[in-house]
């Protein structure tokens, strides 16, 4: 495991940089995974890193991911969500102002929402969202001192899917399963619902999930299985999804 | 030294931690918590935060740290409140709290049983509940106590050091010292070198002569890298059954 890089001696050219040997590995507070006078020019963090000097430090416990050419960052689970940029997240509307509406989005402060923030929106004609109200947007600033802003449109101002989501049922999950309701391919249980039912989702980065369906029933098996499916294995899902099915249309 | 005379009540050596048991993440309604247990000491933690603060309490620079001590029965006395301002440094010597201004970040610690060392305890799992909820943190402690026989005992030539005491041993100790180290890291740097667990805490009771505590420094130097590498293989094992659906 501790392998140290071959070529003791040489200054390392910048061709030569090589990805640390810490990716893939379960990481904890503290770990140094990066000599960042050995790596390239530019290394990219994402969260649970931090610089310390010449060296990238380890600041919360999870596996080190890493794409090329130097992107790095620590993928753990956790409850409590902390924002980050265009995260997409659900939030639920808990004060109304004329000129933005604050929304709960399940971190450490509440995030701020602009009324003129959605596609098409003007002064005159604004969508109507109430306090209670959840909807579906983007993170577009996080910063240390501000609380984060939303925007219910894409870069291009468009609606690209988010907005007010009607009705439904909304709960809450970890940050984790919420990764993997919105990895590619389609995880196993949303592919086994889907295979069956049809309902409305939107997930959060932030681990709040929004079902709407025909029915309460559907919309509640929906709710069950996917909090169910969080420690299962992809077969062990489909199966639980299948007698989950079966109770839905005997009566 | 290893002959049947040194050993303690329990069947241990003098240099030997008892037996310890780590569940991560089993409260609900907690963003994070552990419980850590060493044989007959448990301690429950949980974290709530990073949360809003009330306005009054919040600090514009950085997060606060509260911490809650539960004694296992009955209302907090003084001794509850002093344990409960040992950990809060603790902890927050580890803690990136500059990153979460005017937020605030819980504690809970519910003594389960006390048989000694019940602040070492109380550390390992608050550290342990800090890492479950995700908390930014530089890096892990560990913590050990050492409790020094009184010398007429018997056991004589360095022996009197007793690591991780039970009850018993502590309340009958001449002098006890708790530590607390933060624990070196695996590193990947090039000349591999990493400097050596620093001393975050460290409270003492009853007296001792300076080359016994600095023997007990070095003794908890020891144990501590066999707590961490004990509270990696616990966290390796809960993050692992975490990320089942995903692989």
């Amino acid at each position: 495991m501790l392998q140290s890089s071959g070529q003791g001696d040489g200054p390392s050219t910048s061709g030569s940089e090589q990805a640390s040997s810490y990716v893939g590995q379960i990481v904890a507070p503290g770990d140094i995974v990066l000599d960042l006078t050995q790596a390239g020019k530019l290394v990219r963090i994402g969260g649970g890193l931090q610089q310390d000097g010449t060296s990238l430090v380890v600041t919360k416990a999870g596996r080190l991911r890493h794409t090329k050419p130097s992107k790095y960052w620590v993928e753990g689970s956790q409850r409590r969500y902390v924002p980050a940029v265009e995260d997409v997240v659900v939030g639920v509307v808990v004060e109304r102002y004329a000129e933005h509406l604050v929304i709960d989005i399940g971190g450490p402060v509440t995030a701020l929402l602009p009324a003129l923030a959605f596609e098409g929106a003007t002064r005159r004609n604004k969508p109507n969202l109430n306090i209670g109200d959840s909807v579906y947007a983007r993170v577009t600033s996080t910063s240390r001192d501000t609380e984060p802003t939303l925007a219910c449109h894409d870069a291009s101002g468009r609606a690209a899917g988010f907005g007010p989501l009607a009705k439904g049922y909304l709960f809450q999950c970890s940050t984790g399963l919420a990764r993997t309701l919105l990895s590619r391919p389609t995880c196993a249980v949303l592919e086994a619902l889907g295979g069956g039912l049809s309902f409305e989702l939107a997930v959060g980065m932030n681990g709040k999930v929004w079902v709407d369906a025909a029915s309460a029933a559907i919309t509640v098996l929906v709710a069950n299985a996917i909090i169910n499916s969080e420690f299962l294995s992809p077969t062990q899902a489909k199966i639980m999804v299948k007698s989950l099915l079966k109770q839905v249309q005997q009566p | 030294m290893s002959s049947q005379g040194s050993l303690r009540k329990d069947g241990r050596t003098f240099n030997q931690l008892r037996g310890m048991v780590c569940d991560r993440g089993l409260l609900h309604r907690a963003d994070g918590s552990a419980k850590w247990s060493q044989d007959g000491t448990s301690v429950l933690v949980g974290v709530y935060g990073p949360k809003n603060m009330p306005p009054k309490r919040e600090d514009p620079e950085k997060a606060v740290l509260e911490v809650l001590w539960k004694p296992k029965s009955g209302i907090q006395g003084p001794e509850e409140r002093e344990a409960e301002i040992i950990l809060r440094r603790t902890l927050e010597a580890v803690v990136l709290a500059p990153l979460f201004p005017r937020a605030g970040i819980s504690v809970v610690v519910q003594v389960i049983h006390d048989d000694g060392s019940l602040l070492s305890c109380a550390i390992n799992a608050a550290c342990a509940a800090l890492v479950d909820a995700g908390i930014p943190m530089t890096g892990l402690l560990a913590s050990v106590t050492i409790a020094l026989a009184k010398r007429d005992d018997g056991a004589g030539g360095g022996a009197h050091l007793q690591l991780d005491p039970t009850r018993e041993e502590q309340d009958g100790a001449q002098a006890t010292v708790c530590l607390a180290l933060e624990t070196t890291p695996k590193a990947a740097t090039s000349n591999g070198s990493v400097e050596g667990e620093a001393v975050v805490t460290s409270t003492t009771r009853g007296a001792m002569a300076i080359e016994e505590y600095l023997e007990a420094l070095d003794r908890c130097r020891m144990a501590s890298r066999t707590i961490n590498a004990f509270a990696r293989l616990s966290l390796d094992k809960a993050q692992r059954r975490l990320e089942l659906p995903g692989t």
